[in-house]
């Protein structure tokens, strides 16, 4: 009997050593990759080409492949013809001093590194028609062209010009072209192009019988670094602000660039304010639960290790990091927090029901819970890759982040918390465990009336659908936190401007005359249409295609064999003969005194090494495009309307579906996951509480908001990963005081985190937030319903039985 | 321009024109008209044509409203000064508004109505010996002539110099343009109660 005891002891030594080298393994091969990951984010943080990406706007459809090419190259057309639109501020000045205070803020602006005032000199009229001059007939307004079959209408016509007080285009022009087609040509294209007035040279818009005075500055900020962003608007509100109190004017300012800076500033206050309130609740939770400062600093270095991971993940993945990511990441904090409890817990458990080794007994606390934490961060780490090929960068982000931060603290909970001597060190305060059993009791109670608990609220929630209208929302204003003060500075701004009702229209091609040729296709249809007050701005106007311009020519050339033109001519005793034809083209145009002009409208850019694309905008304004225009253009392969706001609702819809098919198919694996696990009956019990709780949740924000959009669907793709993570704690150990404390540590904690982004003033964060609270609520209660039956051993009690059967029957073995 | 003209221009643009007082003065002269409509002969002396173009028509005035100069010969058409802006009317009856245009119905109205500060805060102001090409009218008796010369940039590409002059009213105007083309107006003004209504109604 000794020798079989000693060869008993020998074997438990063996197993223990087994154990301890086990372990040496795991924690070597964790601190191998630990340093790794390390290393990476040091090289990252040195090295790394990320930057902080802050433009809400550059998180949205980021084109897949799916899409068209034809679609592909419109974005790029939009993004290189508008680039210069973001980095634009536009000041009006009025009042008394608006003058002097306008020539003050120009003179101040000069000092400003990288902020320049970009009013456009006007060219000067004499260098234009001489620039023309070579192509004096080749262009005409459709105006003079009508009038050509007709020789007292183009006698009236020169008359009238010849007569006006003042007209330097008529002035400058008669000598080269005593037509008068070029000084009309000239004359109608640049106030098409520059209609706003001017005075002592400054745009001036006259509103109310009030003059603003319109400063447009040009702001170099590269990339929308948050830092360089936030500076420039301060420095240019600080500006502004001086000039009001001194000169005593209204000040109006508008720009892309004071959104940016004031929603990064906002992002950055509540990322730092939301992550450190939750954060301090959480630690303040367990602190009050175990009564020691080990498990804090356990939970912290548990987090620190996780965000390392998931920031590293991020910035070396995608090359940028968005704010607004990080907002969502605070959500880390909510799940990591639980990978902490169910370890805390489960090490409280075993080290006051065991006497035994501490040190394998610390291994049998965290071991009881491996498969469950295990299967849990597999099932949420393949909720989140699903949105890893989203063609949102956002959602793509959030998802690598959670994933990798997740794997960060799996690792650490299951290999590093081991490696700690944490036996009898870590333990439950036993008011907490009173207060567990008390709820514990509570649960089971409510556990025997499951299936009324799931009957009525399976019946409400589907009778709550049918009833109540459920409406989504894909408004891309969910994405704004602009206080109101800035969007009223752009409407004000738009009326002051008549941007109102103002569209703009890109058209692609591959070469400069297509372009232009097609430019005049629409501003045909335009010309068509009934909108009588239709005004369209557009390059066309000073610079026609080649096979436009050959067409004036011939019918210059035909009315002057009619002898259309002799008898002003003979009036004025003037001879000339009509030019051959020499065609102006994109190049000549931009070496000439209008290139700036020509730089706002039309944009070459590369779409790979060897191939150009040309695309140019037109603006209408006046009244809105009719829907048969709209068709008519979307119609057209290289034609857009571009529309933003539109295009990211659309975007917003497109992505909504999407994830509802994504929980479609979520659902069914986890279906699959379950029942396989479980049994059928089981499963399905996990999987209504689930649904239940996802579906309640989004009725719930339905309620309290009036709409749901797709960030509560975001919302419930969390709540999903955290219900399935509770169902397979409660099935796979049962109603028992410590999965069932785990589980309310990690609700709350939870609710805490997420509960406090309910308070975001972003209402994209506001929403996500506000559905995970009410989703989690659900799942507290419902989770624990699809446990399998009340368990009376907690599960270390049952591991320690099993491995006192282990021993047992070696023992006996030995003895046999 | 004369070289006193010149020089006091220039002193006017770097800032000095609260100390004009002189060519201030000489404007005071123009007897204000608060509302007045008359007759005016234009001629327009293009470098290129051996004669100039001429036209006549009538004009209206009326502070509170605007101001309609109406060529009526050899074509018909129409320039609308008012609050709104500044409107053109050809002689088919299309109205078109004008931006960016060289002031000069402004500054005829500002003129005509002995608008001082509008004036000045366009133009620096100069008094000026009588110009030879408008001699025949200004040099008969005690004629005030003044030159305005346009501060913004701008308009001074196209517009080298506005010569104003007449006894109790202007009554004479001559608009030098840098391309060396020059318009001469001549302007018969009367005072009235109130304008016609057709032209009441246009502005």
């Amino acid at each position: 009997v000794s020798n079989s005891n000693l060869s008993c002891n020998s074997q438990l030594r063996d197993k223990t050593s087994k154990n301890s080298a086990n372990q040496k393994i795991g924690l070597k091969c964790y601190l191998l990759q630990l340093v790794a990951v390390l290393l990476l984010a040091g090289y990252q943080l040195g090295w790394g080409q990320w930057q902080i990406e802050t433009n809400i706007l550059s998180l949205l459809p980021t084109d897949s492949q799916a899409q068209a090419s034809q679609k592909h190259n419109m974005q790029q057309a939009k993004s290189a013809l508008f680039q210069q639109a973001n980095q634009r501020v536009l000041v009006a000045i009025s009042g008394k001093q608006a003058i002097p205070a306008y020539t003050q803020l120009a003179k101040t602006i000069t000092a400003f590194d990288g902020i320049e005032n970009e009013s456009m000199t006007a060219p000067d009229v004499s260098d234009v028609i001489a620039f023309y001059q070579p192509y004096r007939d080749s262009v005409m307004t459709d105006e003079y062209q009508a009038l050509l079959t007709d020789p007292q209408a183009i006698n009236n016509f020169v008359l009238g010009k010849l007569t006006q007080v003042s007209d330097p285009f008529v002035s400058g022009s008669l000598a080269i072209s005593p037509r008068l087609n070029l000084a009309d040509f000239l004359a109608t294209g640049l106030s098409q192009l520059q209609s706003f007035e001017t005075e002592q040279g400054i745009i001036v818009v006259n509103q109310n019988e009030l003059k603003h005075y319109i400063m447009p500055i040009k702001v170099d900020v590269d990339g929308f670094s948050v830092k360089q962003t936030q500076a420039f608007s301060q420095q240019l509100q600080a500006e502004f602000q001086r000039l009001e109190t001194k000169f005593d004017v209204d000040l109006l300012y508008s720009g892309v660039l004071f959104h940016t800076a004031e929603s990064s500033q906002q992002a950055e206050y509540e990322m730092s304010t939301f992550g450190v309130i939750s954060l301090l609740a959480v630690l303040l939770m367990i602190l009050l639960v175990f009564r020691s400062a080990k498990p804090v600093n356990l939970a912290l270095m548990v987090l620190t290790i996780s965000v390392v991971y998931g920031l590293t993940a991020v910035v070396t993945l995608f090359n940028q990091l968005h704010l607004l990511t990080l907002v969502f990441a605070v959500t880390l904090i909510g799940i990591v927090i639980d990978y902490c409890f169910h370890a805390f817990v489960s090490l409280s458990v075993s080290s006051s029901s065991s006497s035994s080794n501490s040190n394998s007994n610390t291994t049998g606390g965290i071991k009881s819970i491996r498969t469950a934490l295990c299967l849990g961060f597999i099932t949420t780490a393949l909720g989140y890759a699903a949105l890893i090929m989203s063609p949102l960068s956002l959602l793509s982000q959030v998802a690598v982040f959670m994933i990798f931060g997740l794997f960060g603290a799996l690792l650490t909970v299951l290999l590093l918390l081991p490696y700690f001597n944490l036996s009898g060190k870590i333990s439950v305060t036993p008011s907490v465990w009173t207060l567990t059993d008390k709820l514990n009791v509570w649960l089971t109670e409510l556990h025997q009336q499951r299936r009324l608990v799931f009957a009525i609220l399976s019946l409400g929630l589907v009778s709550a659908i049918v009833i109540d209208d459920i409406n989504f929302n894909d408004d891309i204003r969910l994405l704004n936190s602009s206080p109101t003060f800035l969007i009223d500075n752009e409407i004000k701004m738009a009326k002051l401007m008549g941007y109102q009702h103002s569209q703009r229209i890109v058209i692609t091609a591959d070469d400069s005359e297509t372009l232009l040729q097609r430019q005049e296709v629409l501003l045909a249809r335009l010309q068509h249409s009934d909108l009588q007050a239709l005004t369209v701005k557009s390059i066309a106007s000073l610079l026609p295609s080649v096979a436009k311009q050959q067409v004036n020519n011939e019918l210059l050339k035909h009315a002057e064999q009619q002898q259309v033109f002799q008898q002003e001519l003979a009036i004025l005793g003037l001879t000339d003969t009509v030019d051959e034809f020499k065609p102006l083209t994109l190049d000549t145009f931009n070496s000439g005194p209008l290139q700036a002009l020509s730089e706002v409208y039309i944009y070459q850019y590369q779409i790979s090494d060897d191939n150009e694309k040309y695309a140019l905008w037109i603006e209408t304004s006046g009244v809105a495009l009719n829907s048969e225009l709209q068709q008519w253009i979307s119609d057209q392969p290289d034609m857009s309307i571009d529309n933003k706001p539109a295009e990211v609702t659309a975007a917003l819809s497109h992505y909504r579906q999407a994830l509802l098919l994504l929980f479609a198919g979520a659902i069914v694996v986890v279906t699959v996951v379950l029942c396989l696990r479980f049994g059928l009956a089981q499963g399905l019990l996990g999987l209504l509480s689930i649904v239940v709780s996802a579906g309640g949740a989004l009725l719930l924000t339905q309620l309290s908001l009036g709409h749901l959009n797709i960030f509560n669907l975001l919302a419930v793709l969390l709540i999903l990963a955290l219900a399935i993570d509770y169902v397979i704690f409660y099935q796979e150990h049962g109603l028992q005081r410590n999965t069932v404390l785990a589980i309310t540590l990690s609700a709350i904690s939870s609710a805490l985190v997420f509960g406090v982004l309910a308070l975001s003033v972003t209402p994209a964060v506001e929403s996500f937030g506000l559905t995970v609270m009410f989703g989690i609520l659900l799942v507290f209660l419902l989770a624990p319903l699809s446990a399998k039956q009340v368990a009376f051993l907690s599960a270390t009690q049952v591991e320690t039985e099993n491995r006192g059967k282990d021993v047992n029957s070696n023992s006996i073995g030995a003895v046999k | 321009m004369s070289l006193a003209g010149n020089v006091f221009a220039g002193g006017l643009n770097s800032g000095q024109v609260k100390d004009s007082s002189a060519p201030l003065a000489l404007l005071s002269q123009f007897k204000p008209l608060t509302i007045a409509s008359g007759t005016f002969v234009q001629n327009k002396y293009f470098t290129v044509l051996k004669n100039p173009v001429t036209s006549t028509g009538e004009l209206y005035l009326d502070q509170a409203l605007g101001f309609v100069w109406h060529t009526s010969k050899p074509i018909a058409s129409t320039m609308i000064l008012k609050d709104d802006g500044l409107f053109s009317i050809d002689h088919r009856q299309q109205q078109k508004q004008i931006n960016n245009a060289t002031p000069i119905a402004t500054v005829l109205m500002s003129a005509l109505s002995g608008d001082l500060t509008a004036l000045e805060s366009q133009f620096s102001l100069a008094a000026t010996s009588i110009t030879k090409v408008s001699s025949t009218k200004a040099a008969s008796s005690n004629q005030t002539c003044i030159e305005l010369t346009p501060k913004d940039a701008t308009i001074a590409k196209v517009m080298r110099a506005i010569e104003l002059c007449g006894k109790d009213t202007v009554d004479h105007l001559v608009l030098f343009e840098t391309s060396g083309n020059r318009t001469e107006i001549t302007i018969n003004l009367t005072a009235v109660d109130e304008l016609p209504k057709a032209i009441r109604e246009q502005l």
